[in-house]
């Protein structure tokens, strides 16, 4: 299965139910159904389980359930960036390269490009998320907002057309903030953003799930 | 230019002083080898600081097969002594040669990384390259050498959050103690750290095979060659010089 530059898909998950070895089930049957191009927030308190719920989406986690994209099953435990990508929280994590433009080369180098191909995709996403300056920085010395960027640019970068975010507006100054969101609105694929920040969800989704103890407590379109 | 060669100076440094030990040594003894070893790391250390032990045991790693290579040579380099009392303590000799010369190897090491900026991974990452090591090999190495930076920078979170509460005020004894709390901390927070690099690694579609570092190889210099063509030299000439003996 292969998705053009762009390429917007719908994702449909039945029953996912997850548990940590040797806890309780943490999700229990989560059932939801994102549109072609459709940005959907994803609100809760705390430990409710909306990472672990990413996590699952992408095949991280190992989760039982069904995830179709476009009609097309996708392999539990398997995670596939240039399908369904993920921006962590925890910026950091992802800029794991000695440079940032190494980093954002990394997937695109996984799916089978070339280096020098793979530096050019690298910097053209970089100077589309108006970063290209960044590109020879040491991602772990940038400064939070930048990180963010960086990691986006890293997910990006391997064209997936659902894309997850997890806490993407945490620890933002309120202008890497407000130039996240603007990037988040003109993105063209699907979206789930889960978020403490509902002004966040108001400016960038259409829909939004309530979760709450591994279960989705409602559906709102706002 | 030693900054662009720090890889190059490290091994050459670290084998003159190998070679100087297996040439010159056997007329000193070894409790005297190992206090003025002992001594050379400690201004390593001084020299480099607490917080760049991390830069000297990357360094270490790299130079590691080169270090067992001159640990072996001073355990088979026949004494007739076999055992030697050093502070009241019998320790056998081929033991503290070993440990002498570990420690000569961290001194060069350090000094080396003291004088230079620090072994970045890119710069091994092109030694490597240069020596016509295996891809697999280079992006390994490449990585490893990356996230030794990340744990530096666990050290130092670990070692201010101890600091902001006191910790330079209190007794020697208990800082110590507090010290291997630290490294014991680092070492958890390193091994929850590379789990969810793991993560991100796997997320960009990373399979178990790394790909290649995206650096420019370009021409090699005479002088990347020059500082281990001398290093190789001094070793064979010492050997050399004690086989005739």
């Amino acid at each position: 299965m292969t998705h053009e530059h762009g390429h917007q898909a719908e994702l449909t998950c039945t029953g996912i139910t997850f548990g940590y070895p040797g806890q309780e089930t943490f999700l229990n049957g989560i059932d939801f159904h994102l549109d072609s191009g459709e940005r959907l927030g994803l609100v809760g308190p705390n430990g409710s389980g909306k990472s672990t719920l990413l996590l699952c989406l992408t095949g991280l986690l190992k989760a039982s359930g069904r995830r179709v994209l476009d009609g097309e099953e996708l392999p539990p435990g398997k995670p596939d960036g240039a399908h369904i990508g993920l921006v962590f929280q925890n910026a950091e994590d992802m800029l794991f390269m000695p440079t940032v433009v190494e980093d954002v080369a990394f997937g695109p180098q996984n799916l089978g490009l070339s280096p020098e191909a793979a530096r050019a995709a690298a910097e053209n996403q970089l100077d589309r998320l108006g970063i290209a300056h960044l590109a020879d920085a040491n991602g772990l010395k940038l400064s939070g907002g930048q990180q963010r960027l960086a990691a986006l640019a890293a997910v990006l970068s391997m064209e997936p057309p659902v894309l997850l975010l997890d806490e993407p507006t945490a620890n933002l100054d309120e202008a890497s903030r407000a130039r996240l969101l603007d990037l988040l609105t003109e993105l063209p694929g699907s979206l789930v953003m889960a978020t403490h920040d509902r002004a966040a969800v108001k400016e960038v989704c259409s829909r939004v799930l309530v979760m709450e103890e591994g279960k989705i407590l409602e559906t709102r379109e706002d | 230019m030693i900054s662009q060669h720090q890889p190059y100076l490290l091994i050459a440094a670290s084998t003159v002083m190998g070679a100087v030990s297996i040439a010159t040594l056997p007329a000193a003894s070894p409790g005297w080898v190992a206090a003025g070893t002992a001594a050379g790391g400690v201004l390593a250390w001084r020299i480099a600081g607490t917080r760049n032990v991390l830069r000297i045991l990357k360094g270490a790693a790299f130079l590691g097969p080169f270090i067992l290579f001159l640990a072996v040579m001073e355990f088979f380099r026949g004494d007739n002594q076999e055992v030697v009392s050093l502070a009241g303590i019998d320790l056998p000799v081929p033991l503290i040669r070993a440990v002498s010369l570990l420690l000569k190897t961290f001194t060069a090491v350090g000094l080396g990384l003291a004088w230079g900026d620090r072994v970045g991974a890119h710069g091994i990452a092109r030694s490597l390259h240069r020596v016509r090591a295996p891809a697999a090999a280079v992006a390994t190495t490449f990585l490893a050498t990356n996230f030794l930076s990340t744990l530096a920078r666990e050290w130092d979170g670990v070692r201010m959050a101890a600091q902001a509460r006191g910790l330079s005020r209190a007794r020697y004894a208990f800082r110590v103690r507090q010290l291997c709390g630290s490294l014991m901390s680092v070492l958890v927070r390193s091994l929850w750290r590379g789990d969810r690099i793991g993560w991100a690694m796997r997320a960009r579609g990373y399979t178990g095979r790394l790909p290649e570092p995206l650096i420019k190889r370009g021409a090699v210099p005479l002088a990347d060659f020059l500082l281990p063509i001398l290093a190789v030299a001094v070793v064979a000439i010492a050997v050399c010089s004690r086989t005739m003996q």
